[in-house]
């Protein structure tokens, strides 16, 4: 029991550190508007800024969701960590008092 | 990597130019259908080619591999659901990691063309999705341009145009070897009345005075403008099919916390299964 939660901590650590990286590359994603056609002229260019747009801001949702879920993940392995120290914590005092009162 | 349209562009650049040419000093016949086309798209010819040359698949399929390669790195961290302990906290933390674990997305779900939308596996599949649907426009887009430009180029429209002087002062004056007999009544430039899309700007052709050029020459100019105008138009509408398309499966994933069964004051028991 007492190595099943560092380990549970660090799985949700890895899971939160692996989610923010996707986070910060997906910064770095975006392949311009021209390959889409938004610098051309009339209502084909409107359509290129669309679509281009459109890959921009889905992008952006990806990392933004992300980095909320990599935050959550962080929060829930502070709270698993703080109940694991709190167990070996009373592990230790119960191990202690068990020494103190033997014969 | 070379397409048909990097190796025909360029032999019809000058074409292009010239029917662009035509159409901004000469106009088109009032009925052709080269006027419903220019409304629309507010484009010349030379514009339409250009769009689509700017095209890029190779660039946005990159875009797509990236974000694939992001599945990877989900999927090599999974969240523990499952400790062996039990009581209300270890509940709690039970549906708290589930509900973690299921907004992520099962492992199960990986690379599946079936994966739950509302996860964020889902969406960052769907996102790489629309950018392979996006690369495979832009190759059909100028795959149907590069055609366009061939059927003009083989054209008898393009002998007219070719044959006709439409740069030079004095322009669009039939040639001594222009197969087309002069008509004394030309359909004249582009009319300023509610037919007109208004000034459409002239590329790299330069034309002196204003000159009368034959019928014929007007007429062929339209008809390849409306040819290259109506692959544009078709481009346009399977854009905005694909613009159309994804939306939903690309909007930002909200997160539902688990409403938890445990209360804050049972919490703190926990019991460690042996």
């Amino acid at each position: 029991v007492s190595e099943a939660f560092p380990a549970a901590v660090d799985a949700l650590r890895s899971a939160g550190a692996a989610l923010a990286e996707v986070g910060s590359w997906a910064a770095g994603l975006d392949p311009g508007g021209r390959v889409c056609g938004a610098d051309g002229a009339g209502a084909l260019g409107e359509l290129g800024r669309g679509l281009h747009g459109q890959l921009v801001r889905a992008v952006e949702a990806r990392a933004a969701e992300a980095v909320e879920h990599a935050t959550r993940m962080q929060d829930a392995a502070d709270t698993l960590a703080a109940v694991a120290d709190a167990y070996a914590a009373t592990d230790d005092t119960a191990h202690r008092r068990h020494r103190e009162a033997a014969p | 990597m070379i397409d048909a349209l990097d190796r025909v562009e360029p032999v019809a650049r000058q074409l292009v130019a010239r029917i662009d040419a035509v159409l901004v000093r000469h106009g088109a016949p009032a009925d052709h259908q080269v006027w419903s086309l220019l409304r629309r798209l507010a484009v010349t010819p030379s514009d339409a080619v250009e769009f689509a040359v700017a095209l890029d698949p190779g660039a946005v399929r990159a875009a797509a591999d990236r974000i694939r390669a992001q599945i990877d790195r989900y999927a090599a961290h999974p969240v523990p659901r499952q400790l062996p302990w039990s009581g209300p906290a270890a509940q709690a933390f039970a549906e708290v990691a589930g509900s973690l674990a299921a907004h992520l997305g099962g492992s199960a779900s990986l690379r599946s063309a079936a994966a739950d939308p509302d996860t964020l596996l889902g969406r960052l599949l769907a996102t790489a999705s629309y950018v392979d649907d996006l690369a495979g426009w832009c190759v059909r887009s100028r795959a149907a341009m590069a055609t366009t430009l061939a059927d003009v180029l083989s054209s008898a429209e393009a002998v007219i145009l070719w044959s006709t002087d439409v740069t030079g002062p004095g322009a669009a004056r039939a040639l001594p070897t222009d197969p087309m007999p002069t008509d004394p009544t030309p359909a004249g430039p582009i009319p300023a009345g509610p037919r007109s899309t208004g000034p459409i700007p002239v590329g790299p052709v330069r034309a002196g005075p204003a000159a009368v050029p034959p019928i014929g020459v007007v007429v062929a100019a339209a008809d390849l403008g409306a040819h290259l105008l109506a692959a544009a138009d078709a481009i346009h509408q399977a854009g905005h099919r694909v613009l159309e398309a994804w939306p939903d499966r690309l909007a930002r994933l909200p997160y539902h916390p688990p409403a938890l069964s445990t209360g804050p004051g049972r919490a703190a028991a926990v019991w460690f299964r042996p």
